[in-house]
């Protein structure tokens, strides 16, 4: 019991020293809202932001805006962990290595709501959407989508920081395995917006993430992160 | 303790480590000096767990280093290994932690004060000086009193008060019973050696005929 508690404790350890070190290192997360905020804003303005668009269109756009606002910040982080070499200490650490990539998706993912929260009012307010019909569906599959997202990217981050080709490496393995988050969040959010669209498989395409994103750090981050 | 058995090391196709075989005894002090890029830190990481050998086996009492057995070392490396954005008491606060140490609080006021670092524990470790994060380092790598010390090039970038306290922050170290691997390019060994070796073409050899410290000379430090 004792030994379970100091493992807790050690995590908690580790998560507030990553939100202090992120909250403190503003670069990633401001370019993230600046880029997000931008692209809804340029897409507005291309597609005649009077004129009112079909759900699908509005939510894929808004899908796009979060990308646009979570990218900045997994290279930013990147940046951060190699500056003074902080991910190697926490390698050397006695504790799974797992946890190094638990405690981060904690944190990111709490930035990346806030961040995407951002891009999201600023596309009600630019793309002329009214509020969804479903408003408590709209804000549980944002917050899933972008809590996935948040997890795929840290975890793919990680493991590409173990590269010699970690800046082709990364965006290579993003973009085919986020397809299907992004198309899952793009869909819950248009049946939340218009009751268009048939839900469950998508939660379930969101969920056998979640748990592959649960699981696979534990199996693999140990071996993996020796180079 | 920690030992290296017949461990090699490629990068793709291009070998750095060959068939390297090294036994830290408690309270020894070995000393490697090679030139430029003849594996010195491929080797330390190696002996860290932060590298996987190509070929043989990283043991600690004569079984394979595990995730828990990482906590009886100390590492110091090229970079400090903190968060720039935290502050040097955060720094070393969170590695306490992870390594298990309580009551936080007096063990790492302890190491700042030693460090000559009081001062300065508010302050983010981005605004240190170079000399001030290879302080900080070296209080990391003894913070949690570790059974083995691997150390490169930890006097780097520290003025002559910062390497007087670190070379007997180390030597303490040694006299209490740890192992210490130093990797240096000084021509001066900073430290009294057990052992000095070098790198040649992937080979660990030793560099000279050194007289052992005899266990009264390693007391009287």
């Amino acid at each position: 019991m004792r030994e379970v508690g100091l493992w807790w404790w050690r995590f908690a350890a580790l998560v507030r020293a990553e939100a202090a070190s992120r909250a403190r290192a503003r670069t990633g997360w401001i370019a993230g809202v600046c880029f997000g905020v931008l692209w809804v804003l340029v897409a507005g303005i291309a597609l005649d932001g009077t004129a009112r668009l079909p759900a699908a269109w509005w939510c894929g756009l808004l899908w796009l805006g979060v990308l646009c606002t979570l990218v900045p910040q997994w290279l930013a982080d990147s940046a951060g962990d190699a500056e003074m070499g902080a991910t190697s200490g926490l390698l050397l650490a006695p504790l799974d290595r797992s946890w190094i990539f638990y405690a981060r998706w904690c944190v990111r993912a709490g930035f990346a709501c806030l961040t995407a929260a951002a891009v999201a009012g600023t596309s009600f307010i630019i793309l002329n959407e009214p509020p969804p019909r479903h408003p408590a569906w709209f804000a549980a599959a944002f917050v899933s989508g972008v809590v996935v997202l948040s997890g795929l990217g840290t975890f793919l981050a990680t493991l590409a920081t173990v590269s010699r080709s970690r800046e082709a490496v990364f965006p290579l393995l993003l973009i085919p395995v986020a397809l299907p988050v992004i198309l899952a969040s793009v869909r819950l959010t248009v049946y939340a917006a218009a009751s268009y669209g048939r839900p469950q498989v998508w939660w379930e395409v969101l969920l056998a993430y979640f748990v592959l994103l649960c699981v696979l750090p534990w199996l693999l981050y140990e071996p993996a992160l020796e180079e | 303790m920690l030992q290296l058995d017949e461990v090699s090391k490629s990068f793709d196709v291009w070998p750095v480590l060959d068939r390297v075989s090294v036994r830290l005894e408690p309270g020894q002090i070995h000393i490697l000096r090679a030139p430029n890029g003849s594996g010195k830190t491929t080797l330390l990481k190696v002996m860290a767990g932060l590298l996987r050998p190509t070929s043989g086996r990283v043991l600690w009492r004569g079984r394979p280093l595990t995730a828990r057995d990482r906590r009886h070392l100390g590492v110091v490396l090229e970079q400090p290994l903190v968060y720039p954005d935290l502050t040097g008491w955060e720094n070393l606060a969170l590695f306490a932690a992870l390594y298990g140490i309580r009551p936080v609080r007096p063990r790492v006021l302890r190491a700042l004060e030693e460090a000559g670092l009081a001062a300065a524990r508010d302050v983010r470790v981005r605004a240190y000086s170079k000399g001030m994060r290879q302080r900080l380092a070296v209080a990391r790598a003894l913070l949690h009193r570790p059974c083995v010390l691997l150390l490169d090039e930890p006097f780097d970038g520290l003025d002559a008060d910062g390497q007087a306290w670190a070379a007997r922050a180390v030597a303490a170290a040694a006299a209490d019973g740890s192992s210490v691997w130093l990797v240096t390019h000084h021509a001066d060994d900073p430290l009294p050696a057990d052992a000095r070796w070098t790198l040649h073409r992937g080979r660990l050899l030793p560099a000279a005929a050194v007289t052992p410290r005899s266990p009264q000379e390693r007391r009287t430090r």
